[in-house]
């Protein structure tokens, strides 16, 4: 072994052209193998991380809303005794509520609560502290600075809390106060978590836990196994798993561009030949050189098994040599490559992280390459013939061929055409070399283009997602007169703004048929149960009562066909529902997802809707309003009605509703990511 | 002692080389070449045949088919009861190493080693840690042991011949291959290089075919052979049967 490795040291110091070579040879090739593969991988921790966003949080998933017999910490304990689980956290929401303030007794908006069993959650829901501290007593509340910025540390509020009975729900103020205020990562955030309220558990029966494996593997069959270990503890209804998407592989997959793929299978391809080429290559022209030696070792008596060995040991020790140097230009030039990249996409919220996994592949592909292409040329010591092997002559490639018969004196030209012509196998190599080079450039040029373009469009459809398009900017919205023409031109004009796609909305009334009126009693009925006649729902209370008199209120949304691929809408009927089909069809979204889980839709797949008396056909919402009520902002009103949501075509929509308003613009991402965008709009805001 | 590890003539059997019918074809069509054309052979162990014969004839054809370097047309050559053509490329090459010992015109010394490291390789590439002592006597018969360390470029063509046979004798081969040895020295080192090849065959009754262009050279060995066009046109061992 020792020997092995002394013989090769010299074989290696008496090649020294030969090994440089292959040296660069690795190192090479682990840069691009590093690059294609930290591109590939920082691509998809991006992706993880936008998809994490989507879903709210990085736990792998949480188990649903049940009432159990244990208290709260026991079931936390229990859970995370469990051999796979890293952390098992609780939330208890409390329901939907309002909040009012001591100088403003006006609802200000809508809420979500939740109950954190612990500080350290909040940054898995992207929640960072600014200023204060986590609240502690009962009474204590944490805020989102961007929501409410008026108040201090130390204020009192008052908050609309929701309480389950056994017959419906029912609403009651309470006061807290601020002890700190937070910042959220996701746009959404902002608006859905109002406050961090300690100890909520006796605000509420129900409890969301929230769970984070050592790995994501089978996240589906661990939370199976963990609701089955609590499931004695529970009364009423089994919960409900809910799965981060953000971690699940089929979810990427679909989600994946082919072309992507097809880049990256075929640029580690190009890399191997390439490389193997190179390799080839040198060790081609380094056998021919020293073909003599090789020939008299073979007459010696040294096997094929002996020489593969030896040439083995020769690329093991070069790569023992120049991998790690590969490998660590390879991540300082790739991450340089991709660092500048992704920024320029603007991406700051979402940049992928350079992973281990990229090295390790980058070094076996390499040592692959190198291996399997380093023994190649001695296949030809097999075909010696003696007088090369005796005596280390030029072998004759033609020995075989006819004579050819030919008296024209050969120029240099000639001379060149003959080399190339008489023998073209000994060509085959540099020319293949060469065009794989080309290739590979051209690839590496248009697989970049590719990926920019994928996470460009991910990215600007994450923008639209996270920050549904100027969602909180008062100027932006106004729930009555909508956008002036002259705004939307001047957004137009805006630096590195490319396009902009005006959302028109509209508000009708559309007669309701028997069953649509049926489910609005059954509704009316539920929530009056559940102390929703109050004034404070009563702008919701009010379209129920009139979907049971018989007229539906529609927010009807006109949106141009291609933005749709933006609303990432779906349905079983309809996979690829991003295109509203040609032809006259409404997608159709109940307002509230929370009406829809519990009572049903007012419209399914395949009724026909007549509007303006034209007749469509309906691509029903389920669970669709949720991701639209994210992605464009509506009038704040419709937010607390019941009225339902209805998209049509732009075009479509112009016809039948020519007094529609401009309610949003979606605005192509402009170069600097939307942090300028948002910039440059206060801006124009201000002027 | 040198350890080995070749199979063992049996006693009695005295055919060490044989070859039947032994034909080698170069080329095809219009620049086909019958090297080889239908040479029967038979050496007894512990002969010492010099192969004579123009420049062309297929000497140095014969010899690399004897030593499997290359592969016949048609026919057969038989090593020690072992049929060539039989073994597989790597089993061919361990038999070459264990069994035959290659002597060249050019004297083929691998230009990095010493003499030591050149004279020793055939037993390396077996896996054979050398005998020292075995070695330096190897090297003082032949008369190059002051020079165990230099490296082939700072030897005479002589003693590089030298170490050449050296190599070629180290693993004690029952057959020495040598194709015109002398070809590059002159005519006092040749006598020299032969009456040392003549003296190893007398005292370790080592089988040596050897080519040569000199008559005289020829003499000194116990059985000429002389070829023309692929063929044997006289044979002293087979005249004298
Ligand atoms: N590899 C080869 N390809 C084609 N012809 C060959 C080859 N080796 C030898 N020959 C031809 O075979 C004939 C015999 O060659 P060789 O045995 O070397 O002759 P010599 O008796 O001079 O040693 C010659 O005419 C030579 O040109
Ligand atoms: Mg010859």
């Amino acid at each position: 072994m020792i020997e092995l490795f002394k013989d090769t040291l010299r074989r290696i110091k008496d090649h020294r052209t030969r090994s440089v070579i292959v040296c660069l040879a690795v190192i090479l090739t682990a840069i691009l193998y590093s690059a294609v593969f930290g591109i590939a991988s920082s691509t998809l921790s991006a992706y993880e991380r936008m998809m994490q966003l989507l879903n709210g949080s990085d736990y792998h998933g949480s188990i649903g809303y049940a009432y159990y017999k244990l208290p709260c910490e026991e079931v936390l304990a229990r859970l995370n005794r469990m051999p796979y689980v890293k952390e098992a956290d609780a939330v208890t929401p409390v329901g939907t509520g309002m909040m009012s303030t001591e100088e403003n007794d006006l609802i200000t908006t809508s809420l979500r609560i939740l109950g954190f069993s612990d500080s350290r959650m909040m940054s898995h829901f992207f929640l960072n502290m600014t200023e204060g501290r986590f609240p502690e007593k009962e009474d204590e509340v944490m805020l989102s600075h961007s929501f409410f910025p008026d108040e201090i540390i130390g204020s009192r509020v008052t908050i609309w809390l929701m309480k389950k009975m056994d017959s419906g729900a029912e609403s009651y103020p309470r006061e807290f106060t601020v002890t700190g205020f937070y910042e959220a990562e996701i746009g959404s955030g902002a608006s859905e978590l109002a406050a961090v309220v300690n100890g909520t558990s006796n605000l509420s029966e129900g409890m969301m836990i929230y769970l984070k494996f050592r790995n994501r593997l089978n996240t589906t069959g661990k939370i199976g196994k963990a609701i089955d270990s609590i499931r004695g503890e529970i009364s009423g209804d089994v919960p409900d798993a809910i799965i981060n998407t953000a971690y699940l592989t089929g979810n990427l997959k679909e989600r994946m561009n082919p072309q992507t793929v097809f880049a990256l299978l075929f640029s580690v391809i190009i890399i191997f030949g390439a490389a193997s080429m190179l390799i080839v290559g040198v060790y081609s022209a380094a056998l021919s050189q020293d073909i003599k030696t090789q020939g008299l070792l073979w007459v010696l008596g040294m096997t094929e098994k002996q020489r593969k060995r030896a040439i083995w040991a020769e690329a093991g020790v070069l790569l023992l040599f120049s991998l790690p140097v590969g490998l660590l230009l390879g991540y300082i030039i790739g991450w340089q490559m991709l660092v500048p990249l992704m920024d320029s996409i603007g991406t700051d919220r979402v940049t992928g992280r350079f992973d281990g996994w990229v090295a390790v592949f980058a070094a076996v592909f390499t040592a692959a390459a190198v291996l399997v292409s380093a023994v190649k040329p001695l296949n030809r010591i097999r075909k010696l013939t003696p007088i090369e092997a005796v005596h280390g002559e030029e072998r004759h490639e033609n020995q075989d061929r006819k004579w050819i018969r030919s008296r024209k004196t050969p120029g240099v030209e000639g001379l060149v055409c003959r080399e190339i012509v008489r023998n073209p196998r000994a060509h085959i190599i540099p020319a293949v070399s060469v065009s794989l080079a080309a290739l590979l450039i051209a690839l590496t040029s248009s697989a970049a283009a590719v990926m920019r373009e994928n996470i460009a469009s991910d990215m600007r459809m994450t923008d639209y997602q996270l920050y549904p398009a100027m969602e909180n900017s008062s100027v932006m919205i106004d729930s009555g007169a909508g956008l002036t023409e002259e705004f939307c031109e001047a957004v137009k004009d805006l630096d590195g703004v490319e396009n902009v796609w005006p959302v028109r909305v509209a508000v009708d009334h559309i007669p309701a048929t028997a069953a649509q009126k049926a489910l609005a009693a059954e509704e009316i009925e539920y929530w009056r149960g559940a102390g929703w006649d109050n004034e404070y729902f009563s702008v919701m209370y009010r379209e129920l009562i009139a979907a049971a008199n018989g007229t539906l209120t529609c927010c009807v949304l006109g949106i141009p066909r291609e933005f749709f691929p933006a609303l990432s809408l779906k349905n079983d009927n309809y996979p690829t529902a991003n295109k509203i089909p040609e032809g006259n069809y409404v997608i159709a979204a109940g307002m509230w997802r929370e009406l829809e889980d519990m009572t049903g839709d007012y419209f399914s797949d395949g009724d026909t809707l007549t509007i303006g008396g034209r007749t469509f056909s309906v691509i029903a919402s389920k669970g669709w309003s949720y991701d639209v009520t994210r992605r464009i902002a509506l009038p704040l009103y419709m937010y607390a009605s019941g009225s339902q949501l209805l998209i049509l075509p732009l075009d479509m929509f112009e016809t039948l509703y020519p007094d529609g308003y401009v309610n949003t613009l979606l605005v192509d991402e402009p170069d600097g990511g939307i942090g300028l965008l948002m910039d440059s709009l206060a801006e124009l805001c201000t002027s | 002692m040198i350890c080995y590890t070749g199979s063992i003539t049996q006693k009695g059997e005295s055919d060490m080389i044989e070859t039947k019918n032994l034909t080698k074809i170069y080329g095809s069509d219009e620049n086909r070449l019958r090297a080889l054309d239908g040479v029967d052979l038979t050496i007894s162990r512990g002969e010492f045949a010099a192969i004579v014969g123009p420049s062309g004839c297929g000497k140095s054809t014969l010899l690399h088919l004897l030593g499997g370097i290359d592969t016949p047309t048609e026919g057969i050559v038989v090593i020690e009861g072992v049929d060539l053509s039989s073994l597989a490329p790597d089993p061919l090459t361990v038999f070459r190493r264990r069994h035959i010992g290659f002597v060249f015109q050019s004297f083929n010394l691998l230009p990095r080693l010493n003499v030591w490291e050149n004279v020793t390789l055939p037993l390396g590439l077996d896996g054979i840690k050398a005998d020292k002592y075995e070695v330096e006597t190897m090297l003082s018969t032949l008369g190059i042991a002051e020079k165990r360390f230099a490296l082939p470029h700072q030897l005479s063509g002589g003693q590089q011949q030298r170490v050449a046979i050296a190599r070629a004798l180290i693993t004690k081969p029952h057959v020495v291959l040598a194709d015109e040895p002398t070809g590059n020295l002159d005519s006092k080192t040749s006598l020299d290089v032969v009456l040392t090849l003549c003296r190893l065959n007398e005292e370790l009754s080592q089988t040596i075919v050897m080519v040569t262009h000199s008559e005289e050279l020829a003499q000194m060995a116990s059985r000429r052979i002389r070829m023309g066009d692929g063929r044997i046109v006289s044979d002293s061992g087979e005249a004298s049967k």
